[in-house]
């Protein structure tokens, strides 16, 4: 994992939005998964290959999404979708069109700042980045929190 | 799951281009109270009633491991209303479509529009997100 990738990781983790959801897989290959029977009100993890008995599900500790994974990627854009209040949200590729790569943007909060008089460049991007996942990381990380 | 959302998912494992991918989320057919979560198996499975799905790859599901055990993946509809699964739909249709930077947004109309890319004219509509990207599913070469 190339340093970059490290930091990507950790900063998504650190997010006060963060969470994991049930889907996301994580970069020692477990797979998340909601079982209230093994773990109530706990997200836990399973390996994702192997056979299933002789590796059970286990509380995630210390892991890190795997964020070149498709199914963690859309978890990851239901944080964002949840964590500003825009379940419209959508990812875009400005590649070649504009000066930011891949952008988190939202209507909703484009009109928002649109009816406070705010109206700077690009005032519907929540996020943005080189790739998917940074721009996703990014919009996590600008969230509101508690409303501000 | 809703009428509209089981017809989806048959819809979409009814795809010529329709593959399982890990992560996804899947109604059992047999049971539809239940839901598994697919994962990637790379051992061959020595349960006989799994012969048929246990081969190496993203083929068989298990979301309550212990509780619920392997599932055929041919008893199984994808649920279209969960991000994981529609991550994995994304990807998929990507994939198919040879489009790696394929991207959804919302329509002026409420609906979903699948854009192979910025300002071109190869697109997909749908009243959501699952629905556009089926639409270009089905329509993948």
């Amino acid at each position: 994992m190339t340093p970059d990738l490290v930091d990507l990781v950790q900063r998504a983790v650190a997010c006060p939005r963060w969470r994991w959801l049930p889907g996301m897989r994580t970069l020692d290959a477990m797979r998340v998964i909601h079982d209230e029977t093994l773990f109530p009100g706990r997200p836990c993890a399973i390996r994702e290959g192997g056979w299933v008995d002789t590796a059970p599900p286990r509380p995630l500790r210390d892991a890190f999404p795997d964020l070149s994974d498709a199914a963690t990627l859309g978890c990851l854009l239901a944080l964002v979708r949840e964590a500003w209040g825009d379940d419209r949200a959508y990812l875009c590729d400005f590649t070649g069109y504009d000066s930011v790569d891949w952008g988190v943007v939202s209507e909703v909060w484009d009109k928002k700042r649109n009816e406070d008089g705010l109206k700077p460049w690009f005032s519907c991007l929540l996020g943005d980045g080189p790739t998917e996942a940074e721009a996703l990381v990014h919009a996590l990380e600008k969230a509101p929190v508690n409303g501000k | 799951m809703s009428v509209t959302l089981e017809e989806l998912g048959k819809r979409a494992i009814a795809c010529k281009n329709w593959k399982w991918l890990p992560g996804m989320l899947a109604w059992r057919i047999t049971n539809s109270g239940n839901r598994v979560r697919v994962r990637f198996l790379d051992e061959v499975s020595s349960y006989g009633e799994l012969a048929e799905a246990s081969q190496i790859g993203p083929l068989v599901a298990s979301g309550h491991a212990i509780v619920d055990g392997w599932h055929k993946s041919s008893d199984l509809v994808p649920d279209l209303s969960d991000p994981a699964t529609l991550g994995c739909l994304l990807q998929l249709v990507r994939e198919v479509r040879s489009n790696p930077t394929g991207f959804l947004t919302p329509s002026a109309k409420g609906g979903w529009t699948y854009f192979t890319q910025l300002y071109q004219a190869d697109y997909f509509l749908g009243d959501t997100e699952a629905e556009a990207l089926l639409a270009a599913l089905e329509a993948a070469p």
